[in-house]
């Protein structure tokens, strides 16, 4: 029992001192505060569904740079050097029309889906910049 | 064929079992709504996989149990002259293997979430126009998997004492001790709550080892009771002292000139042989007699055959 009593003290005290919960391991959302957005674009034909979608969500990232005073930066590559730079921290989230059950889901952290279907990819655990998103998300939901 | 009496509980214990029975039944719902709330809260942790995991293998004892006490007292027959006793002892060797097994896959799988660095990601979700991170709905499902879990494990100790009953004593012990599978999996997410990633695996790897631990220690009881051990003494590592005071009362026959004894478990129940060294003429009267005296003993003491020999060590 005395383990567990402590576990309560233990618990108690990070909820009464430290609602500040969750945090980045890699200060993502800190670096994007400090500095800019890095924003992945996701190359798509011209024209096609998945170019408009991407369209829509730029202007939607363009929102979230302004709600959040922050500046934003739109880098263009493939899925495959994207998801590469996102893993390397060079950049700090990708766009690219990207439904929730995309099979590249594994390999990054997702947001909630903005529309129902769609969501963003984050790198993973940066669990604070997926907490900003989310909550701009539910705003314009 | 010579087969063994039906066994009947004496009417206290009927109670308990009864109790016990109850006290199952009530863990089988109560595991059912921990897995599918744990499950509904899990998301990326690794954590909160290792908990559910071990969550969702707790439940085998208790139902390991529930059937097993539709079976054990059925009287022998031609198949089975010893009765069914031992499915306690079947149930509650399927049971280690399952823990043990998992135990070792667990390991394996939360070692390699930390050497690839695998960060669990955790979202957030609106509840009454307030964005809450999800980390803190895993802590509440993971208090909730322990405190009732305590508990129950509290109130099923001394039936199982009582009932000499292996699975249900395991169950009993695994559940008072799941606070701290919960507690571990709560400073996982906590971790991760402060960015710090590798706190989450690491956790995993500690209630792993815990699983392995326990699932090792019921594996080897269970084995080893398969194996005709001499009976222990529940939740001990002691031979039970109701072979001693076996001993003694043949000590006190006068008829006995010289006795060796050997006795084994059948699930809740002892069997056992007495060879008996005596030049008395009624020997069939006096062994019929022993047998009486020695079932006085204890309830445990089901099914003895005391044999007259020539000499002790052939």
């Amino acid at each position: 029992m005395k383990w567990f009593e402590h576990l309560l003290f233990i618990i108690v005290f990070l909820v009464v001192t430290n609602c500040n919960m969750p945090k980045d391991p890699n200060k993502s959302w800190n670096s994007i505060k400090q500095h800019e957005m890095q924003v992945g674009v996701v190359q798509a034909p011209v024209d096609s569904e998945r170019f408009k979608l991407i369209e829509q969500e730029k202007i939607m990232m363009e929102k979230f740079g302004t709600f959040y005073k922050v500046k934003s930066k739109f880098l263009e590559g493939t899925e495959t050097q994207l998801i590469d730079s996102l893993n390397n921290n060079k950049i700090h989230l990708i766009i690219g029309g990207f439904e929730k059950n995309n099979i590249l889901k594994n390999e990054v952290g997702t947001t909630a889906p903005y529309d129902g279907i769609h969501v963003l990819f984050i790198p993973k655990g940066e669990n604070l910049l997926l907490f900003k998103l989310e909550e701009f998300i539910y705003k314009i939901k | 064929m010579y087969l063994t009496h039906t066994f009947e509980l004496p009417p206290h214990l009927k109670k308990a079992l009864k109790k016990a029975t109850f006290l199952e039944k009530v863990t089988v719902v109560y595991l059912i709504s921990v897995i599918v709330v744990m499950f509904l809260v899990m998301g990326s942790s690794q954590a909160m996989k290792t908990a559910w995991l071990e969550d969702l293998l707790s439940i085998v004892p208790s139902i390991a149990f529930l059937v097993s006490t539709r079976i054990y007292n059925r009287p022998a027959n031609k198949k089975f002259p010893y009765g069914y006793h031992r499915v306690f002892s079947i149930a509650f060797l399927t049971g280690s293997l399952a823990l043990f097994g998992m135990g070792m896959f667990l390991i394996v799988d939360s070692s390699i979430s930390l050497i690839s660095g695998e960060r669990p990601t955790i979202g957030s979700t609106m509840i009454f126009g307030k964005q809450i991170w999800l980390g803190w709905f895993m802590i509440i499902a993971l208090l909730y998997s322990a405190i009732p879990a305590m508990i129950l494990g509290h109130k099923k100790q001394k039936p199982a004492k009582d009932l000499h009953n292996k699975i249900l004593h395991t169950d009993a012990t695994t559940q008072k001790a799941d606070y701290m599978t919960a507690g571990t999996a709560i400073l996982g997410i906590i971790g991760v709550g402060y960015g710090l990633w590798w706190f989450d695996a690491i956790m995993a790897i500690l209630i792993s080892i815990s699983v392995i631990k326990d699932g090792y220690n019921n594996l080897t009881n269970a084995i080893t009771d398969l194996m005709d051990r001499v009976p222990y003494k529940i939740g001990s590592q002691i031979v039970d002292p109701l072979l001693e005071e076996i001993e003694k009362t043949i000590a006190y026959w006068s008829w006995v000139e010289g006795f060796e004894i050997r006795f084994r478990e059948h699930g809740q129940v002892y069997f056992g042989e007495i060879k008996v060294l005596t030049s008395e003429d009624n020997v069939e009267e006096l062994i019929t007699e022993g047998i009486k005296e020695l079932k006085q003993l204890h309830w445990k003491i089901h099914d003895i055959t005391i044999m007259q020999v020539k000499s002790l060590h052939p």
